[in-house]
């Protein structure tokens, strides 16, 4: 086994947990996670028998590197929606630390699966993108307005959710309709009125409807 | 089939080639056909059919022809297929089809229905707009590229198989349709209902370049000429069959590959091939070893390696390896000795000195068992695209049974099922007393979704070995892909029967009773003598279909502890979290009140992503429809104690099956039901999409739950491609500007030939030719190895890879 598990549990937990992940975090000595919320804390320690809260990517490096299995467990999917894995895998790497990273759904799939009506078309045959906050606050022009486009963020302020969405707001048509995916709940409106809390994700259709675009090639 | 037997029919067009090929069916069908001809008309395409009609001469301009020719033939049918002979312009065309509606309107009372070809149009919507305009009860037929024997001189593909060599054809992708299905949706066209005003797409829904087909023909053709290079990266697409499959239960039955041979077979001009009769070696496996003793008598140096033969297959191997160093000592320019060699190498399980006397076999000249020997040990290595180069080159040279089995196992897995069949035929020819040709065919068959003709394989077989248990057991097998778990459990019985100490058919048996949910029948079974585990195993199994999950998750536990097998172990700790998350209270929102379809992917290594969310939702279905047939999948699902019926969505040929309308008519009768998928169901587009649509347009909840896609699960399979910043990019072929070169990119639906090359370039644009790039097989045996390769060599291995792959670059660095 290797001594570094590194798992996402979904955007939403318990629900899109997968029973791999489940299993793999099972067999760990010790599983460290960020969850915030009490009831997804509960219902994890049910199936793992230590549950810690990392006091950083150090910290869980330095106690994977004890041995024995040590699980990471972070909010959506450890390759692209987490800072805390990302700075745990890398620093992993750094120190030649065995260990493996599971697939999880992330804040793209979860969205696009719940979206499909109200996107309407067949992304399937286009394509779709994600992007973190901070990413968009760099730079807002760094996603193209042809795509979907699902914004998220692990841990951003209302008030740097709403830069955001203030700076995106003119890439696309006045009124442009967005939904908004928040632990208690979604809704849908236009860009700006969104109010996205620390932990959201966004789902914004492309500027111009699939079936008046032509594809190229 | 459709037919028009003793109907009136009226036949515009019958001269030209998609006319004559309708019109003479017609005639056979034995309908009362009448032809509206020119003077002109040449009679030469429809040959003695033509006697057997009314012609009547006219003009499609000339009303008063038309008026004439319409009450003679009094038509309760109308094919118009005519076009303007000179100077053709969608007007003039329009203004003909005004007219002849007109007449046909005012003349023939007897008219149900007229059936028309969609004119070219500047645009789709120029045709539609026509055909809204007619007064006559009409539906148009949309055609793509039609093919197939009776095309003109110099049409594509005829010109090739008359020795057309074109350095180049057109990049454009085409969808290439067999005349006798497009004969058969006119037919259908001419009596479904509900189909007037419609303008129907028919083709297969699968795209392909002339350069592709091109390619492919010379192939069957065995020519060595190099294939069309495409002339770039064209526009066009492939028809949606869509409409046709669900208005005209139409569904094109030939595929591209089998047209194009019936184009070859059809022209009676072209010489035929060149068949290289070279010095055949026997193979060495071929049953009984007759050939191999046959050349043991023969006297030397053949003998030697009859001999040689002869013990390889008793097993003794040094004394093979003497008689093939000895052969190779006298006909050192043969490679039958190194070939041999190489098989003792195998058989030894030492690939480096295998692949050397490969090396040595291979530069002597093609005979054909060198190649073979390569093949085979190259697919048993798992280099499957090389052994299938290797086996097709020996196809006109090697033709021993062993190689045509062989052969057929390359063909499949590349996708030619039509060729793996037909070297199954050589084999059957070869081999008449054995069933192994039709164990094997049935496995091609059901690969495709063809159940019965799978079944009628195995009849065959049964018929040939009747006590053979192995062919019960691959019945069973067909009918339980199909749905049909009694018929399943008659041909399991059968097989026990015949082998009843056989302990994976007793399982076979035990699994199918408690899936049919016999309990009788499945606790006589466990009083048998069962390995440590097994009992428990499938009471936790019986336990977990009842709802009673707590003792099933116990049951689970205690046969974990008994079993030895590690992977039989794995599977009761998977089937424990089951039930132990079975038996949580869902956390999620009660279903609507309405009939409520959920589609539901598994994730991609499926069963065990399948997420907490997918398993309440499948545990309140009463039925559920899935495209996964493998054991693990089956053995999962079946812990619901829920119906299942297998449905495939599209068939590896490329053919879409009517999957939606089986499950929604289905739905007519269910309160809830689930279609499972691997991966994440949006990812099938169209299926997500139609189901969406047509449930939001029958007033059907239709829910689906996230799953872990491709794209979720490629980044941490591969484990290296994360940049600093978060997030990923997933992009189809048709849309690759304005990449961020900041997050890795996952990259699906490549074309194939040079469009596909030229996708290649586009993607590398923004990297350094020493930067890793992975590409992901999207089925079969490299669906979980990520292929690891240099952006300098994406182009070249995407060209070798499998249809479907996936590719993930980087963030660039």
């Amino acid at each position: 086994m290797e001594q570094l598990i590194i798992c996402g549990l979904g955007v939403r937990v318990p629900e899109e947990t997968t029973l791999e992940t489940l299993q793999a975090l099972a067999d760990c000595r010790v599983v460290y996670t960020d969850l915030a919320d009490k009831k997804a804390r509960a219902w994890l320690s049910e199936y793992c028998a230590n549950i810690k809260t990392p006091a950083s990517a150090a910290a869980v490096l330095k106690d994977a590197a004890k041995g024995g299995g040590v699980g990471l467990a972070v909010w959506g999917n450890p390759q692209s929606s987490s800072r805390l894995s990302r700075d745990v895998e890398l620093g992993a790497q750094k120190a030649k630390l065995p260990f493996r990273v599971y697939g999880a759904i992330s804040p793209i799939g979860s969205v696009f699966a719940r979206s499909v009506s109200f996107l309407g078309g067949d992304y399937g045959y286009q394509g779709i993108q994600s992007y973190d906050v901070s990413t968009i606050l760099e730079d807002a022009k760094a996603a193209t307005t042809e795509l979907p486009l699902v914004l998220y963020a692990e841990a951003e302020t209302p008030a740097r959710w709403k830069e955001a969405l203030k700076r995106l707001a003119p890439n696309y048509p006045a009124g442009h309709k967005a939904r908004l995916y928040r632990p208690d709940g979604e809704t849908e409106g236009e860009l700006s009125a969104l109010k996205p809390v620390e932990r959201s994700v966004i789902l914004i259709p492309p500027g111009a409807p699939l079936e008046t675009r032509k594809t190229k090639w | 089939m459709v037919s028009l037997r003793g109907r009136r029919v009226l036949v515009t067009g019958a001269s030209g080639f998609i006319g004559s090929a309708l019109a003479k069916r017609l005639v056979r069908d034995k309908a009362l056909v009448h032809l509206l001809v020119r003077p002109t008309s040449d009679p030469a395409r429809m040959g003695a059919a033509w006697g057997k009609t009314e012609r009547h001469v006219g003009d499609l301009n000339d009303e008063a022809s038309l008026v004439a020719a319409v009450k003679a033939a009094n038509p309760e049918v109308v094919f118009h297929l005519a076009k303007q002979r000179q100077g053709s312009t969608f007007a003039r065309e329009a203004q003909a089809t005004m007219l002849f509606s007109r007449v046909l309107r005012e003349h023939a009372t007897a008219l149900r229905r007229l059936v028309r070809t969609a004119h070219d149009a500047p645009s789709r919507n120029d045709d539609a707009a026509l055909a809204a305009k007619l007064e006559v009860p009409a539906v148009t037929l949309e055609l793509y590229l039609v093919y197939g024997p009776g095309q003109g001189a110099g049409d594509f593909p005829r010109n090739i198989a008359e020795g057309a060599r074109p350095a180049t054809l057109s990049g454009a992708i085409k969808d290439f349709v067999f005349i006798d299905d497009v004969v058969e949706a006119y037919l259908l066209a001419s009596h479904s209902s509900g189909v007037e005003g419609l303008t129907i797409a028919i083709g297969t829904g699968r795209g392909r370049t002339e350069a592709d087909a091109a390619a492919l023909m010379l192939r069957l053709m065995g020519s060595k000429d190099a294939a069309p290079k495409a002339d770039g990266p064209g526009a066009g697409h492939p028809a949606d069959p869509t409409l046709a499959q669900r208005m005209l239960l139409w569904s094109p039955r030939v595929q591209l590959e089998q047209g194009l041979a019936r184009v070859l077979g059809a022209d009676s001009s072209r010489p035929p091939a060149a068949i290289e009769r070279r010095h055949m070696i026997p193979w060495l496996g071929e049953p009984g070893g007759g050939k191999a003793k046959a050349l043991a008598v023969k006297g030397p140096p053949w003998s030697l390696v009859g001999r040689a033969a002869a013990n390889f297959q008793k097993g003794d191997l040094a004394a093979a390896g003497r008689d093939a160093d000895a052969f190779i000592g006298l006909l050192p320019a043969s490679a039958a000795g190194p070939a041999m060699k190489a098989l003792i190498a195998a058989q030894g399980g030492d690939k480096t000195e295998t692949e050397s006397w490969l090396e040595a076999a291979g530069p002597r000249g093609p005979e054909g068992w060198a190649l073979a020997v390569r093949g085979l040990m190259r697919a048993r290595w798992g280099e499957h695209d090389a052994a299938y180069r290797d086996l097709d080159a020996t196809r006109r040279v090697e033709r021993s049974a062993w190689a045509a089995a062989e052969r057929a196992t390359a063909y499949n897995r590349v996708g030619l099922f039509w060729s793996a069949l037909k070297e199954l035929d050589h084999m059957r020819r070869a081999m008449p007393a054995s069933p192994e040709p039709e164990l094997r065919a049935s496995v091609i068959h059901l690969e495709q979704a063809q159940y019965e003709e799978a079944a009628q394989c195995l009849a065959r077989a049964i018929k040939l070995a009747p006590a053979d248990p192995a062919v019960r057991r691959q019945l069973s097998r067909v009918r339980f892909v199909e749905g049909d778990l009694q018929g399943a459990r008659r041909a399991i019985d059968d097989a026990c029967r015949l082998a009843p100490e056989d302990g994976a058919l007793r399982l076979e048996r035990l699994r199918l009773c408690v899936l049919l949910d016999d309990d009788e029948a499945v606790e006589a079974l466990l009083k048998l003598d069962w390995a440590p585990g097994v009992r428990e195993y499938w009471r936790a199994y019986t336990a977990c279909r009842r709802k009673r999950y707590d003792e099933s998750a116990k049951l689970f536990a205690a046969a974990e502890a008994a079993y030895e097998d590690e992977r039989a172990k794995a599977a009761c700790r998977f089937h424990r979290l089951v039930a132990r998350v079975l038996s949580e209270t869902p956390k999620i929102a009660p279903p609507p009140p309405s009939k409520d379809l959920i589609m539901l992917g598994l994730g991609f290594r499926h069963p065990y992503q399948v997420s907490v969310e997918a398993l309440w939702t499948l545990r309140g279905c009463e039925e559920f429809f899935s495209n996964l047939s493998d054991s693990t999948v089956v053995d999962m699902l079946g812990l619901f104690g829920v119906p299942m019926r297998t449905i495939v969505f599209r068939r590896s040929d490329g053919q879409s099956t009517p999957c939606a309308r089986i499950v929604l008519r289905a739905m007519k009768k269910l309160g809830r039901g689930g279609v499972v998928t691997r991966g994440m169901p949006n990812y099938y587009g169209r299926l997500a999409y139609r189901l969406v649509m047509e449930s939001r347009a029958r007033g059907m909840s239709m829910r689906i739950p996230p799953s872990v896609s491709i794209a979720d699960f490629l980044p941490a399979l591969v484990g290296k491609v994360r940049g600093e910043a978060l997030g990923v990019e997933v992009r189809d072929t048709n849309d690759l500007r304005s990449l961020d070169p900041r997050l890795p990119v996952i990259v699906y639906n490549f074309s194939s030939g040079e469009r596909r090359r030229e996708q290649a370039r586009r993607l590398v644009a923004r990297h350094s030719p020493g930067d890793p790039c992975w590409l992901m097989a999207g089925s079969g045996y490299l669906e979980y190895e990520p292929l690891e390769t240099s952006i300098a060599g994406l182009e070249d291995a995407l060209a070798r890879a499998d249809a479907a792959v996936t590719v993930l670059l980087p963030a660039a660095s």
